[in-house]
């Protein structure tokens, strides 16, 4: 037994860890404070939200907010599209992103340096910048106006395929060479050895590129012209353009647009530790 | 196996990226304008226009690097704090996981619009808590601080609610980065004697490098690129003091429609992010190439 640990056996509290437990719970308050005052606004009425001193809890319950912002906004059809478009989106790119980041990391070809430039250079190219020729290309695909628009363009994404060639490294050479000695084929070198090595590597990036393409405001704008087809970013970013004086209905609709990400998110985090925990690294 | 890769890699960059990237060059030697027969070629003119005459792109390009500075320094650091703090306690280290992670899980116009509200200077919850604590103390009534709306509190109350909003996703790659460092080195370094601070310093921060450089790489890229947040709750006002230069670029491409002048923008963006992301890359080769 080491020093460290015959001395922390000796204390029964350890004032630095009730400083680190004081300093988290403190900032986890501070994280958690603007979405919980969201919530708390939502069931407020007008006068509520803007009077003095302020009240957290709502004073007098009303769902008027809420359903003024359902009625105006067609807020469950923008909701299944933009499941639609994240679910299918999201496990394809980190499939793919796992791939190339594989490739990228394991293999030595031709040009493999100059081809990895290109992709991150990728990233550094500002947003609204290709808008343009992006939707020329689509109008040329005659994808216009469809869910494959948003789709198709979020399979590969030059993030994906960066973060997974870092967290590559961690597959150990030793362990794909003997896999090779064993007679095994690449393509089940990947499946089978790489990937379970990594699995909260891909859950982050799963979380990342769900939420990227749950967010995605711009190029939907752009390429979406029919109100059906809207996801939940542009739905709500169009509302509060024409609403923007009401804060009561404002909110609600924020709330509307959050709370079912949120909810999700609390029941999908439990498997997202699980992943982590399950490298048996740090339980 | 690699020949599948490049060409799901080669399709994917050349439709997307390649050809519009040229496309976009092109351009901007021209007073591209939609909706015109034909388009006038200017050379460098939109260039010029921008380095030399337009005084709001240096403006913009002031604001861009101060948004980005203030991001990924305050970001990363205070990141990685968090990061290593929850990977060391034993209790609670789910709920507070959860706590840092939700802002990153909401979507990002809602929550601009959330924290709008929470900055708005008579109603705001912000300035409300400031009044109360105030009227509690019994102090004279403070002013109210117009978070968003005055030029020397704007930029900073957008880099706060940046910080945010980002934490989770930089928290979550060190987080894993953090967890795929194996316990046997931390045990080996135990039985050798070494304290916290030199497993810190020998162990977590050289194998943390490829996680980190990462965040801080992409970090600098991403925030430079930033745009709904000054969209939705500013504007890019008052006073042209949050105005970044993608919000700039947005502005003279879809509302003043000058596609040519707008390309030759983005370009200049583009020159400078791709220039500051190789003295990075070049400065962090060495050590994300170690390898976790």
């Amino acid at each position: 037994m080491t020093a460290v640990t015959a001395r922390r056996s000796r204390l029964r509290i350890d004032p630095g860890e009730v400083l680190l437990y004081l300093l988290l719970f403190i900032g986890a308050f501070a994280m958690l404070f603007p979405v919980l005052w969201m919530g708390m606004s939502t069931f407020k009425a007008e006068a509520e939200i803007s009077q003095y001193p302020p009240s957290f809890l709502p004073k007098t319950f009303t769902l008027e907010p809420l359903i003024a912002a359902w009625t105006k906004i067609k807020f469950g059809r923008y909701f299944m599209n933009s499941l639609l478009v994240t679910g299918v989106a999201t496990p394809l790119s980190v499939l793919t992103s796992a791939y190339l980041g594989f490739v990228w990391n394991k293999y030595d070809f031709r040009f493999k340096e100059p081809m990895f430039y290109v992709i991150i250079a990728t990233m550094m190219i500002p947003g609204p910048m290709l808008l343009i020729p992006h939707y020329q290309v689509v109008l040329w695909a005659n994808l216009l106006n469809t869910y494959a628009s948003i789709i198709v363009p979020a399979v590969v994404t030059p993030y994906g395929i960066f973060l997974m060639r870092q967290f590559m490294h961690s597959v150990p050479n030793e362990l794909l060479d003997a896999g090779r000695i064993d007679g095994a084929s690449e393509p089940r070198l990947f499946v089978f050895v790489a990937l379970p090595l990594v699995p909260s590597s891909l859950a982050a990036l799963g979380i990342i590129q769900f939420l990227a393409n749950w967010d995605n405001l711009l190029w939907p704008l752009v390429v979406l012209t029919n109100t059906a087809k809207y996801t939940l970013a542009v739905g709500l970013a169009t509302f509060a353009a024409e609403y923007e004086r009401n804060f009561a209905v404002q909110n609600a609709g924020a709330f509307i647009a959050v709370f079912p990400v949120v909810i999700a998110f609390l029941l999908f985090q439990r498997q997202i530790i699980r992943g982590i925990a399950l490298t048996g690294l740090k339980g | 196996m690699i020949g599948g890769a490049i060409v799901l890699a080669a399709a994917y960059f050349l439709i997307w990226t390649v050809f519009p990237f040229i496309y976009t060059f092109v351009y901007s030697f021209f007073d591209w304008q939609p909706l015109r027969p034909t388009q006038e070629f200017l050379g460098l003119d939109n260039y010029a226009e921008a380095l030399f005459k337009d005084q709001r792109f240096w403006l913009a390009m002031g604001n861009s690097f101060e948004f980005a500075f203030g991001n990924v320094v305050l970001g990363t650091v205070i990141c990685l704090l968090v990061a290593v703090m929850i990977n060391s306690v034993k209790r609670f280290q789910a709920f507070l996981r959860a706590s840092y992670f939700m802002p990153t899980v909401t979507g990002m116009v809602a929550v601009a619009l959330v924290w709008e509200f929470i900055y708005q200077p008579r109603f705001g919850i912000l300035n409300t808590t400031i009044f109360a604590t105030a009227d509690f103390l019994n102090l004279p009534p403070p002013p109210e601080i117009g978070w968003l709306t005055r030029p020397q509190h704007a930029m900073n109350s957008l880099i706060l609610f940046g910080f945010w909003k980002f934490l989770g996703v930089r928290m979550i790659i060190l987080l894993a980065g953090l967890q795929n460092i194996p316990q046997t080195y931390y045990e080996a370094a135990q039985i050798d004697g070494a304290g916290a601070r030199a497993s810190f310093f020998r162990i977590t921060l050289p194998l943390l490098m490829p996680a980190l450089s990462f965040v801080v790489v992409v970090g600098v890229i991403n925030s430079l690129q930033v745009f709904v947040p000054m969209y939705v709750m500013t504007g890019g006002g008052p006073l042209f003091s949050t105005t970044t230069v993608v919000l700039l670029l947005y502005e003279k491409t879809f509302q003043l429609f000058r596609f040519g002048y707008g390309a030759a923008i983005s370009f200049i963006l583009f020159a400078i992010i791709m220039l500051m992301t190789f003295v990075q890359l070049r400065f962090l080769r060495s050590s994300w190439d170690i390898g976790a």
